[in-house]
């Protein structure tokens, strides 16, 4: 007769080893289309260090690799330390291209801040902080640029940023896919889709396809700068370089590889009720 | 020592269970790691609080007593987790955004803080022997010395640019 302890212990014990066992990699053969490779990027997710998410740089490495992503962009809110050990982990495990970011975090606006070297300052105007990620050698996108932060964006902010989140979770809900719309229609600028992930969710569950030389940093850069992009929006409409649009829609393989993919089977249903009732067990025991 | 170690486990699992809906080796494990934070932050203030106290067993053994504050802690995080295993990844986002979802858990947690620290308040005084009035102290300095590390820990570093902002430096 075992004791209720060593049941709970058992049933998370068989937990881990469904959970495992199910927990595949999503491999995507690499796509190539108009001579550009097609990264699957995510540019707006937050590490646990130091920060309010949920998971830490390494475990993000690993599960930007099972969603199928090639690439993701740290963005720890207002600094940047953190995500320094997404690239050097990568590196190690041979993951997909890991960029430094932040999340810019004023009061009046958020940014996303890709590929810089030293923290941008929240303390200034946006075309000011533009002008920051710029001299970095960074690209500037507009974090969920719902209506509230509209003010922010003055001509001249307008006429440096790079980018803008037209793709949000916050997309699904709360009306902000007109108001992420509008903003992304008032001048040409790069096409983002982000999950803004924190750990709830999915990684990649909105997700940037950019058409870049290769899958290094300083060519994906290159190519937000260039604006070659693709998003799909929550009707599945796509938004981005019309000429790459068209392309992907002739050819229809990367709509299919946007479409979402269930994470379900017997195992992990195993794997998560087993979960709960032995996590019941150990918390009340 | 035993039911610290079982606690950062059980955040690991927890947040496991809320990332991908079940529990992988790699994500227990990693935030086993990334969240060991929290109980180390508890322990350092028990360690600062007991020293107020003459205690006849050991730091380990008074740690594993003190370690019954936590229970109420463990069932709601385990609450949470189960309940956001089951939803898709846009129903969690939408409840995570909804104002609902905080006028149900701030009360939630409250009841659970206050459960927490009334079990730790127990602890100071009938393990440690301390005065109801000592024990109190000692309860709330623990809560404030480990809250307030978690919280700068935490949020601190992001929020301090937004603090220095409002006070004009």
């Amino acid at each position: 007769m075992i004791g209720p302890r060593a049941a709970a212990s058992a049933l998370l014990l068989i937990s881990i080893v469904a959970g495992t066992e199910s927990d595949r990699t999503r491999v995507d053969p690499p796509l190539m289309l108009g001579g550009y490779r097609v990264i699957a990027a995510d540019f707006h997710v937050h590490p646990a260090i130091a920060g309010g998410a949920a998971l830490a740089p390494w475990d993000l490495v690993l599960e930007a690799q099972r969603q199928g992503l090639d690439a993701f962009a740290l963005t720890p809110h207002n600094k940047i330390f953190p995500a320094h050990a997404g690239p050097w982990f990568s590196r190690l495990v041979g993951g997909p291209t890991v960029l430094v970011g932040e999340e810019v975090r004023a009061a009046r606006f958020h940014l996303i801040a890709v590929g810089i070297a030293r923290t941008v300052s929240p303390h200034q105007t946006a075309a000011a902080a533009i002008a920051d990620i710029h001299s970095q050698g960074g690209v500037a996108i507009a974090a969920h640029p719902i209506a509230e932060y509209w003010p922010a964006f003055d001509s001249a902010a307008m006429a440096a940023l790079d980018g803008s989140e037209v793709m949000h979770p916050a997309a699904y809900f709360k009306n902000a896919a007109a108001e992420f719309e509008a903003f992304y229609s008032r001048r040409p600028m790069t096409a983002i889709g982000s999950s803004d992930y924190h750990g709830l969710g999915r990684l990649g569950m909105c997700r940037t396809y950019v058409f870049a030389a290769d899958a290094s940093a300083p060519a994906i850069l290159d190519a937000l700068r260039a604006r070659r992009t693709v998003v799909y929006g929550v009707d599945g409409r796509a938004y981005g370089d019309p000429a790459l649009v068209g392309l992907a829609e002739a050819d229809g393989r990367l709509r299919e590889r946007a479409a979402d993919h269930a994470d379900s089977g017997a195992l992990v249903w195993i794997s998560r009720l087993t979960a709960v009732v032995g996590l019941i067990g150990f918390a009340l025991l | 020592m035993k039911k610290t170690v079982a606690f950062a486990l059980l955040l690991g699992c927890c947040v496991s269970l809320v990332v991908s809906g079940r529990l992988t080796a790699r994500l227990v494990l990693g935030s086993t790691v990334a969240w060991s934070f929290i109980p180390a932050l508890e322990v350092t203030a028990f360690a600062i609080v007991r020293r107020r106290a003459r205690s006849i067993r050991t730091f380990a053994c008074d740690l594993d007593l003190f370690s019954a504050g936590r229970r109420p802690w463990a069932i709601f995080l385990v609450a949470l987790a189960a309940a956001a295993s089951f939803l898709t990844p846009l129903q969690i986002n939408h409840w995570s955004e909804a104002t609902v979802t905080l006028a149900v858990l701030t009360p939630i947690a409250a009841g659970v803080a206050l459960r927490s620290g009334y079990l730790d308040f127990c602890f100071y005084r009938d393990a440690l022997g301390r005065p109801p009035a000592e024990a109190t102290r000692d309860a709330l300095l623990q809560r404030a010395i480990c809250w307030t590390a978690a919280l700068v820990y935490f949020f601190g570093y992001a929020g301090w640019p937004d603090v220095v902002d409002r006070i004009g430096l």
